[in-house]
């Protein structure tokens, strides 16, 4: 992915905790990609957070369900 | 996605992904070359990821399976999606991190892993004291008396090296398995390679470290058991996670082991079961053999009524330094014997250390002579009996034999007689009351295996 790309992710997460997918309807919505950017955007999140720009954690909603949460540092 | 339980907590009450998801993910664990908690965790995130995506596709007018199909189709190829991921986790920060994070710990577990092996080591002295004392004293007793060289070993400051070597293997191999586990898991690599690196590199480390760094007192069993030290920092590296043993299994055959080794080692301080010690001999017979060996150093320069010239004056022994001590046989200060002015006649009168090995005399009777592979002492020391440290009939030496395998010496004092021809002035039985003078080598393995014998 181009410093772009990653500046995008970036962008679209903000200052919010989000989802993998929460990120890609974020990052599809202004960029009007014909093909949504789903194959690259994992390993682009979890390289941000190999690096350090991003940190990852597990989080429980009220429905009982476990999801992986991106925020930044 | 094979080890169920490291993966992230998921909701038990969800409804089943379709079977392409279900196989879809299969694919992609199977691509994943990383730890086992990591690929757990990407199979999680994935999954909630199909959900979301199946329900807005699900949203857009598809039905259930079609749905299934969009969403893989969307996220691609699953064996490419894996490479990427793989690559992704592999960072330089976090090989780093992982190395440097299996140090510390690896670090904290030696520690604690020596406390645990003094621990061990002192339990097994403990029981090895009680059993070879009561149950097995018989045997050991028979075992020790007929093998001098076994005694020997056991014995004396390499015996201590040997217990700390036999705790420092505790210490290794608890410190491979915790950096190996925690290098695994901050640096998202494979165990297989994590093991093979931390064995490699532990082992060297440690064999370097254990050949040419450690000095300490030696024999063939604390170079035996300071070499084992690497061997059990390997074994825990590469068993670290899937031990080939079942632990309580292994912990059996370790404390088997110790307790043998202890075992032994303790028989040697079990006094006789019955009768006098086989290596005590104090006969006319044995006595007089022993004289004619010490002959072979130099002939007996006597004085009256059989009694040498010099008498004893202490020996003293330590890990590598034997001292040696005699008197003049009736001196007296101010009024000089016989003794003092006969000894004028001799010049360069010398301490001589000789190598000594054990002389069987009869069956039953052994005595300590100058080791007959020799034909020379090991080294010589001028004696100066006028030097007056105590009064003007003494004579003392230190010997450094602290590299030199032989641990066993016998001193003689000798000198050249009024006729030219060297003497022996001194009857070193008597000074030692039948034992030789003993010292352990001190120094590396590297030291030890390269010594003169």
């Amino acid at each position: 992915m181009s410093a772009e790309s990653l500046a995008a992710v970036m962008a679209a997460i903000g200052s919010d905790r989000l989802s993998g997918y929460e990120v890609m309807v974020r990052l599809a919505k202004p960029l009007a990609a014909p093909e949504p950017p789903e194959p690259a955007l994992y390993p682009t999140l979890h390289r941000l957070e190999a690096v350090g720009r991003l940190r990852a954690g597990w989080s429980t909603d009220p429905s009982g369900r476990t999801r992986r949460l991106y925020r930044k540092p | 996605m094979s080890e169920p339980d490291a993966n992230p907590s998921s909701s038990p009450d969800e409804t089943p992904l379709p079977a392409e998801i279900d196989e879809y993910l299969r694919r992609l664990g199977a691509g994943l070359d990383l730890p086992v908690h990591v690929r757990a965790e990407i199979a999680s995130e994935m999954e909630d990821h199909f959900r979301d995506s199946i329900a807005t596709i699900e949203s857009e007018g598809l039905d259930g399976d079609r749905a299934a199909r969009e969403a893989i189709a969307r996220l691609g190829n699953p064996t490419e999606l894996a490479a990427e991921l793989t690559s992704a986790h592999r960072t330089t920060r976090r090989l780093l991190a992982g190395a440097a994070g299996g140090v510390f710990h690896a670090t904290l577990g030696a520690a604690g892993g020596l406390l645990l092996g003094i621990a061990i080591v002192a339990a097994a002295l403990c029981a090895s004291a009680v059993v070879t004392g009561t149950l097995l004293r018989p045997p050991t007793e028979f075992v020790f008396a007929g093998l001098p060289a076994l005694r020997a070993a056991l014995a004396g400051l390499p015996m201590v090296t040997a217990l700390l070597a036999w705790a420092c293997c505790v210490a290794a191999f608890v410190a491979a398995r915790r950096g190996v586990a925690i290098s695994t898991r901050i640096s998202r690599r494979t165990p297989a390679a994590v093991r093979r690196i931390w064995a490699t590199a532990g082992f060297a480390t440690l064999f370097v470290a254990a050949v040419f760094v450690v000095s300490a007192p030696q024999n063939l069993l604390s170079v035996l058991s300071l070499l084992a030290v690497p061997f059990a920092f390997a074994t825990g590296a590469l068993t670290s996670s899937t031990p080939r043993v079942s632990l309580p299994r292994r912990k059996v055959i370790v404390a088997i082991g110790v307790l043998a080794i202890l075992s032994a080692s303790f028989a040697r301080n079990v006094p006789a079961w019955s009768g006098p010690p086989p290596d005590v001999a104090d006969t006319p017979q044995a006595h007089a053999a022993q004289l004619r060996e010490f002959d072979r150093v130099a002939p007996a320069w006597t004085y009256i009524d059989g009694h040498p010239l010099l008498a004893e004056g202490g020996g003293l022994w330590g890990s590598g330094v034997i001292t040696q001590a005699v008197n003049i046989w009736d001196f007296v200060p101010g009024n000089p014997g016989t003794a003092a002015q006969a000894l004028s006649l001799f010049r360069d009168v010398r301490f001589e250390a000789w190598r000594a090995v054990h002389f069987d005399a009869s069956p039953d009777i052994a005595e300590w002579i100058p080791d007959p592979a020799h034909s020379a002492p090991y080294a010589t020391v001028p004696a100066d009996f006028n030097a007056g440290e105590i009064n003007a009939g003494y004579a003392r030496v230190e010997f450094d034999v602290s590299h030199v395998r032989t641990t066993e010496w016998i001193v003689f004092v000798t000198g050249i007689g009024p006729d030219g021809r060297r003497y022996r002035l001194n009857e070193p039985e008597f000074n030692m009351g039948g034992g030789p003078l003993e010292s352990s080598f001190t120094g590396t393995i590297w030291q030890w295996l390269t010594a003169a014998t």
